[in-house]
């Protein structure tokens, strides 16, 4: 069982530096067409500050072991039973290589139902201005 | 995508997609190393058996990408606002996804018109694998590039 005590818990906020190859890597492995995404010159023309990140990128930037494994091990789940149930971004300015972004984590509920339990987490993404840029609701389901 | 959706030209009920895979096990390994995420379920056939899987399956994410491709392959750009998936069934190596949008609502806002669709990635046998909603702004004509604020 899930404990609803941890609703709230805020794991330690984290810098990233939004890299040029790693969104080039990560839009190559995707299949990415829109050279926006792959080609500095083209996003530059477009408008932008260098290549802008995918839609779904923000993944790289959450998959951080302290952070999933930080959050499993305070709330006592076996790593094995989780399953990623659905995950959700939005989006409140474009992301580009260059970008640097300071990222908190927090549970914002837990509950059971039936036998599975669930758990939903929020990354709010900010520039060094403070400006939110992205947020990242992501949805666990523990399995029994 | 054969040719690009059109943004400005989207109504509510359009359709537009495209095939992706067969996804290969080089897909997987070059989506972990993208992604950060190794783990065993997608990268390491024992590890994947031990959890009583016949073989390693695709990230869910890899497929939540896909379909974010029906919103970056829009003519001209849009501003995406929201993506969001539900992983509904495992993807097996070798499969082959239909990554569909359908357009569910266009609404006239300040900032020029907010498209709203759903987007599903499908296997052979009709399995939504992976479903989900997304919204875009198709920035009024004299905007900013991309719809910065």
């Amino acid at each position: 069982m899930l404990d609803i005590r941890h609703i709230g818990l805020e794991l330690p906020a984290f810098e990233v530096d939004i890299e040029k190859g790693a969104l080039l890597r990560f839009a190559h492995a995707l299949g990415e067409t829109n050279p926006i995404h792959t080609d500095e010159a083209v996003a530059k023309a477009a408008g932008f500050r260098s290549i802008v990140a995918m839609p779904t990128f923000p993944v790289v930037a959450g998959t951080r072991d302290e952070l999933t494994w930080g959050m499993v091990k305070t709330l006592g789940i076996e790593p094995a039973k989780i399953l990623h149930g659905s995950q959700r971004y939005v989006w409140h300015a474009p992301l580009c290589a260059g970008d640097r972004l300071r990222g908190i984590k927090r549970v914002v509920n837990l509950f059971q139902k039936k036998a599975l339990g669930f758990i939903e987490t929020v990354i709010e993404y900010r520039d060094p201005q403070g400006n939110l840029v992205c947020e990242d609701f992501c949805t666990f389901v523990v399995r029994p | 995508m054969s040719s690009p959706a059109r943004l400005d030209a989207l109504r509510p009920g359009d359709t537009y997609g495209f095939t992706a895979g067969p996804v290969t096990r080089t897909d997987i390994a070059l989506y972990a190393g993208a992604s950060g995420d190794y783990n065993g379920i997608h990268v390491d056939i024992d590890f994947a058996r031990r959890a009583g899987l016949p073989d390693v399956i695709v990230h869910g994410m890899y497929s939540m990408g896909l379909l974010s491709r029906l919103l970056t392959g829009l003519a001209p750009a849009a501003r995406i606002l929201e993506i969001q998936s539900r992983f509904q069934s495992m993807v097996a190596v070798g499969s082959t996804l239909r990554c569909e949008a359908r357009v569910s609502s266009r609404t006239a806002t300040p900032a020029g018109d907010v498209v709203e669709l759903s987007l599903t990635a499908t296997l052979p046998d009709g399995t939504e694998a992976t479903a989900g909603t997304a919204k875009v702004l198709c920035p009024s004509t004299s905007g900013q590039p991309g719809g910065t604020p």
